[in-house]
């Protein structure tokens, strides 16, 4: 097996070009804060009071990618922790030693 | 309700708000149109929304069924796509491109493809004229298989996606016609 030369390694990562993510339209943060946090904080949504001109179509694909790309995974993490915390033994009660 | 329901009723909404402003205030009913944490979603009034764009989208709709060979055609048309297909065909003519090979077909056959091959049970047929010999002769048209199941509301999005798409390259097409004409000039 060849070993890696880390040192070219590490000079054609630097020489990558760095990724920049397009901007994300006002129109995002709109539908961001109307939408998806009162979705997730268990909030009601009424429709009557959104602004459909306030964002564009591309904005909400834009989010549902992203929910599908970060904040799903992060939902799954955390559900996946509080389940991992509810099988946990319990702590040691302190009661006998007081 | 999930976030991918909530998110499809906004994106058909906003569709429809874009390409025709006036249906959307006409067929959105706000009163229903909140969607509460404690309280599953009555889709009925979903699927009765994404119904009434699909018939009222297009100016000219039909809709036959064939018992026999179980599927229902959806026959929709409008004045705006006979424009696109008849300013399509002039930019042929004037560019030297046969039909076969005129992007501006092609474009539409694509746009078909991206939205409405979605499902087993859905097919489609883009019938474009660039000279017309009736009313509506360029016509869309899908073919569901009564057996199968298919997604209202993405046949309702592909619909207000095709309207678009027709919108934005009707005025492509226009300022490319006027474009030339001015050269001339």
């Amino acid at each position: 097996m060849k070993k890696m030369n880390m040192a070219r390694f590490l000079k054609e990562i630097k020489d990558v070009t760095e990724y920049t993510p397009p901007d994300k339209g006002k129109g995002y943060g709109y539908i961001y804060e109307r939408l998806y946090l009162p979705f997730i904080r268990g909030q009601d949504i009424p429709m009557r009071g959104l602004d459909f001109d306030a964002f564009s179509s591309e904005d909400v694909l834009t989010l549902s990618t992203d929910f599908y790309d970060c904040f799903n995974r992060q939902l799954c993490r955390n559900e996946t922790i509080k389940k991992d915390l509810r099988k946990a033994s319990a702590l040691p009660s302190a009661v006998s030693f007081l | 309700m999930t976030f991918d329901d909530l998110i499809n009723i906004v994106y058909m909404l906003k569709l429809l708000c874009e390409v025709d402003r006036e249906l959307f205030f006409q067929i959105v009913d706000w009163n229903s149109m909140c969607f509460l944490s404690d309280d599953d979603y009555y889709f009925d009034t979903q699927y009765e929304m994404e119904m009434e764009i699909s018939d009222r989208l297009f100016a000219h709709t039909a809709y036959l069924y064939s018992e026999r060979r179980g599927i229902g055609i959806n026959v929709y048309s409008d004045p705006l796509v006979e424009e696109y297909f008849r300013l399509a065909g002039e930019y042929g003519e004037a560019n030297g491109v046969s039909e076969e090979e005129n992007p501006y077909f092609q474009m539409a056959e694509n746009e078909m493809r991206r939205n409405f091959n979605f499902s087993y049970s859905l097919d489609w047929v883009l019938k474009g004229y660039a000279k017309p010999k009736r009313e509506y002769q360029s016509r869309l048209v899908l073919i569901v298989y009564i057996d199968g199941c298919v997604d209202v509301c993405g046949v309702a999005i592909g619909l207000l996606r095709m309207y678009r798409f027709f919108q934005e390259k009707v005025q492509e097409l226009k300022e490319k016609r006027n474009g030339k004409e001015a050269a001339a000039v």
